[in-house]
């Protein structure tokens, strides 16, 4: 054993105790050891020396003392210093600080512009000071083959009956009818509006717009009144004042202005322009339902809480209450609230009966945004440290000069941060101005409806501190540390290799970290676009290019339709006109149906639609089997359905034509005259469903022509030209059903859009990156380079020399990325009904595309830097 | 208050005093338990001679070195006039409270 006091003590001691006491006590601790040998035995002294060295730990020795000479490093004499000695610097590598500025600033930029839209998604509804307590009711109904719908639609009973007081957690109620294609005129001025609500009396009270005139309490409290905004105001009334003047409604109902809106703000998920009374709301005719129904699914409720009620609660009995009205069936409503807060961002998986103007965002959406804009941000920062890394490389005889003159290692670090924490806040504030310069543009290019409000910029700013902080930190604090471990003298002397030559090094982890996310985002563009190209180019089933849509109030539908028809039909390049209730692309509403004989309960859940003669010709949907409705047939309006293939799968029907069905719960059953094939009425987020086609009884409101291929202008001038023939100067709102259509698809095409955009930002600020990397490189190896020529490689086995961690970098990346784009790629396209699969080889194919791209960035370097005559290398420095 | 005295820092204080110009920490914390027969550790005696430095009762300079040190140096203490007249108080208030006891009670016992 040996007779010397324990070393692993001994260095634990050193280690907690690192002031001037250090010594002395460390000597009484040995000389008590010695005494205690003598007189107890080496084990004793030993154990006792352990125990000494645990109870000094205590506040003197833990006291870490300044060193003799040290001062502190942030006096402001020394932070100026710092400041010029980096300005110095950054004058001196004027190249590589360019090219550091620009990638930070657009990486900032672009992650500024994403955050400000994120912001802006999230913002949604919160503007009403109630909005904790305010909640729409939607309806989740599941069919008999056990699919569950959620809509955001509910039933008309529904306020009224909750307002009788037997759910004693509401305040107040109140309902929104969708008022589709109002006919709105005053004096010689008419227009169809089509974005506005029927709305119960209280409806100001519950969702608090803020009002420019009138009394959001009494405001629609009489029926004829009409509440509209600032915009229709000015359109309808210019410089007079609206309030009590009076709006004809639909050529028949005058309405009486009672209040006037300020212009709903963008961030507001119902997007009207007017509010009728609710009572001005007329059930149309031949609807089987009525206001008292409990279950047509066709209005929006919302209600407010009384504050510290339970919302779930409510949910409990209200649910109860359905379940109560119809005890028999298992399949009833199902009431889901849904927070005002959530209602935006989550009611994208929900379907609107009605196609009402809400708007509705995508969670996914903003999260996939998000994901991108920090990854730029990441591969932005890791380029600003990987060129920092590389730069210090030649500041080795800086820093021991500095320390020759007496800096020690906290003075190099902080010149270090100092450096990168100026660039960096350099670039933040470029980005701040970027962003004011660019937002115009680009918001006009996404169909944005915000503006940029730098108020907004305020809470977003801790976020863009910590961002810039940490980039600071991140990219000046590694080198820092490790240039100012360095041995003075092999510093100055310029023998010292302040890297170490393993490949774990932080710029090869950073750099392929960058490649990583570079194949993810090259993948993640392809699949959306494809995705995006298929749903465009999905067979649908019916042809929708040359069709005019054209909407109408169901009543002048009903007046002049057959008289248009006739004068259009007379000219040549009109091939079909027809009409129905529900347009392409909007949800058809359910009935029921079931054979004959069947008992009701048997009755099974289907789509329908109203159409009338010729709507499958003027769509080209083709029919499988049977005839299309004919005015020949005089029973057809009320005897005949026709029903497509998956209709007749779903009602087990073999031989479908001529069997007979009992539907919409209409008096003498249907018969089925004919079947057509399955085409996708709705959009293609939504699989097709079984459905029942039959002409119409009530009245309809789109009309569609089908035109000869020719210029659209001309077919526009014959439609407008022969309307008016027919109805004199009223309008004619018309649109090509293709524009329609393409709406449908308006959000996937905006994020993928832009995430297409930033993709290549980031794609293109990691060449960049790697642009400043293989500069630097090259500068530093250019006498290896020298040497090997004078050794005699040749052009090719340089270039490979040069190019080969790259690529290996590359496979890594692809290897690392694979499985995390994969998954996130996957439940992406989970959202579509019709889904593009992803081939193994896109994976590969990202890769290449991106290896490409380095090696169109670093090839001409490396060649330019290999050409020179190696004397000319050599003779560098 | 300022010039109040703890028990133990009392008798380190009076130690530094008696040891004069060998006054480190390992010879008080022996003389402690030769002369009073009472158990100290080191560090104990150690942290009582730091906050007597931090009170300004005692100031320390780096002595010599010796052999069974490892050759590491010994931190003397010194008392400074302050340490002194923190003794003194304290040994007066001492006194006065001694003479202030009956006879009778004392002795009584």
């Amino acid at each position: 054993m040996s007779k010397h006091p324990p070393r692993l003590a001994q260095r634990f001691f050193s280690w907690y105790c690192r002031n001037h006491l250090h010594d002395s006590i460390l000597g009484d601790l040995d000389e008590q050891f010695y005494q205690h040998q003598i007189r107890h035995g080496t084990p004793y002294a030993k154990w006792q020396y352990w125990l000494e060295v645990f109870r000094f730990v205590n506040r003197f020795t833990l006291k870490r003392e300044a060193l003799p000479y040290s001062h502190h490093p942030y006096t402001s004499g020394m932070l100026k210093s710092n400041i010029f000695s980096s300005l110095r610097f950054f004058k001196k590598n004027l190249g590589f600080t360019f090219i550091n500025v620009v990638g930070l600033t657009l990486g900032l930029s672009s992650f500024l512009l994403i955050l400000f839209f994120v912001q802006h998604e999230r913002s949604f509804d919160q503007f009403h000071l109630n909005k904790e307590q305010v909640y729409r009711i939607n309806f989740a109904y599941q069919d008999n083959a056990g699919n569950t719908t959620t809509l955001v639609n509910s039933p008309p009973a529904l306020a009224p009956g909750i307002r009788e007081g037997k759910f004693p957690e509401v305040g107040k109620i109140s309902r929104l009818r969708y008022a589709m294609n109002g006919l709105f005129s005053q004096g010689d001025i008419q227009y169809y509006e089509s974005r506005g609500f029927f709305a119960d009396s209280l409806f100001l009270e519950v969702l608090p717009f803020s009002m420019i005139a009138g009394d959001p309490n009494l405001a629609l409290d009489q029926p004829n009144s009409v509440v509209i905004t600032q915009t229709l105001a000015n359109k309808y009334f210019k410089d007079l004042d609206p309030m009590g003047r009076t709006l004809l409604f639909n050529n028949s109902i005058p309405l009486e202005v009672t209040g006037v809106l300020a212009d709903l703000p963008s961030n507001s998920h119902l997007d009207f322009d007017f509010l009728i009374s609710f009572p001005n709301y007329i059930v149309p005719e031949g609807y089987a339902s009525d206001l008292t129904s409990w279950s047509w699914l066709g209005f929006l409720t919302y209600v407010e809480l009384k504050p510290n009620t339970n919302p779930e609660q409510l949910e409990v009995s209200l649910t109860q209450h359905f379940r109560d009205l119809n005890p028999e069936n298992e399949n009833h409503l199902l009431p889901l609230l849904q927070n005002l807060s959530d209602v935006y961002l989550g009611s994208s998986t929900m379907s609107d009966d009605l196609a009402s103007p809400i708007r509705s965002g995508n969670r996914f959406n903003v999260k996939a945004l998000l994901l991108v804009a920090i990854l730029i941000l990441v591969i932005a920062g890791f380029n600003f440290s990987n060129l920092s890394h590389a730069l210090s490389l030649n500041r080795k005889k800086s820093i021991g000069m500095r320390k020759v003159l007496g800096a020690n290692r906290k003075g190099v670090i902080s010149q270090l941060l100092t450096e990168s924490m100026l660039l960096t806040f350099c670039c933040l504030a470029l980005s701040g101005g970027v962003l004011w310069a660019v937002f115009p543009y680009i918001s006009q290019y996404m169909r944005w409806e915000f503006e940029l409000e730098w108020n907004a910029l305020g809470s977003l700013l801790p976020i863009l501190l910590l961002a810039g902080m940490l980039i600071g930190v991140f990219s000046g604090f590694y080198p820092a540390l490790r240039l100012s471990r360095l041995d003075i003298m092999a510093s100055l002397k310029g023998t010292s290799s302040v890297w170490r030559k393993s490949p774990w090094q932080l710029k090869h982890l950073l750099l392929t970290g960058q490649f990583a996310m570079s194949i993810g985002l090259i993948c993640a563009t392809y699949i959306m676009t494809k995705q995006i190209h298929h749903l465009r180019n999905t067979e649908t089933g019916y042809r929708s290019e040359n069709v005019v849509l054209i909407k109408m109030l169901p009543t002048d539908m009903t007046r002049f339709f057959e008289l248009y028809k006739e004068q259009l039909v007379q000219h040549a390049p009109v091939m079909q006109v027809s009409r129905s209730e529900r347009v392409i692309g909007e949800p058809w509403p359910f009935s029921v149906i079931r054979k004959e004989e069947e008992d009701t309960e048997q009755s099974k859940q289907i789509f329908f639609n109203q159409v009338d003669f010729d709507y499958f010709e003027t769509l080209d949907v083709p029919l499988s089997s049977g005839r299309v409705f004919s005015k020949e047939f005089l029973n057809d309006p009320t005897q005949a359905i026709i029903i497509n293939e998956l209709a007749a799968e779903y009602l087990n029907l073999e031989n479908p034509i001529g069997q007979r069905v009992h539907f919409f719960n209409q008096d003498g059953p249907r018969t089925i005259v004919g079947v057509v094939h399955d085409f996708n009425y709705t959009s293609l987020h939504h699989e097709m469903g079984p459905a029942a086609i039959v002409l119409p009884f009530i009245d309809l409101k789109y009309m569609y022509v089908r035109f000869e291929p020719g210029n659209p202008s001309t077919q526009i001038a014959l439609l407008e030209e022969t309307w008016g023939q027919v109805a004199g100067d009223m309008p004619l709102q018309w649109k090509y059903l293709d524009d329609d259509l393409a709406s449908l698809y308006e959000s996937e095409q905006k994020l993928s859009g832009m995430i297409q955009v930033f993709s290549l930002l980031a794609i293109l600020l990691a060449c960049l990156g790697l642009y400043g990397m293989v500069a630097f490189m090259i500068s530093q190896r250019i006498k290896e380079v020298g040497l090997r020529k004078v050794l005699g490689a040749n052009l090719s086995s340089l270039y490979v020399l040069f190019v080969r961690t790259y690529f290996l970098q590359c496979l890594l990346a692809m290897i690392i990325v694979i499985p995390i784009i994969h998954h996130l790629l996957n439940t992406w396209l989970e959202n579509f009904a019709y889904h593009v699969t992803i081939s193994w080889w896109v994976y590969p194919l990202a890769t290449l595309v991106l290896l490409f791209m380095i090696l169109l960035t670093i090839t001409q370097q490396i060649l330019s830097a290999t050409k020179v005559n190696p004397t000319l290398l050599l003779r560098h420095e | 208050m300022r010039l109040h005295l703890g028990e133990f820092e009392e008798i380190v204080l009076l130690l530094v005093v008696i040891h004069h110009d060998d006054a480190y920490g390992l010879a008080i914390a022996n003389s402690i338990a030769e002369k009073l027969q009472r158990k100290v550790t080191l560090s104990s005696v150690h942290t009582a001679l730091y906050r007597l430095e931090e009170k300004c009762f005692l100031e320390s300079e780096v002595g010599g070195v010796t052999k069974e040190r490892g050759g590491r140096r010994k931190r003397l203490f010194k008392l400074t006039s302050l340490g002194k007249e923190a003794l003194e108080s304290s040994r007066a208030s001492r006194d006065l409270l001694w003479s202030l006891i009956p006879r009778i009670t004392f002795e009584g016992l």
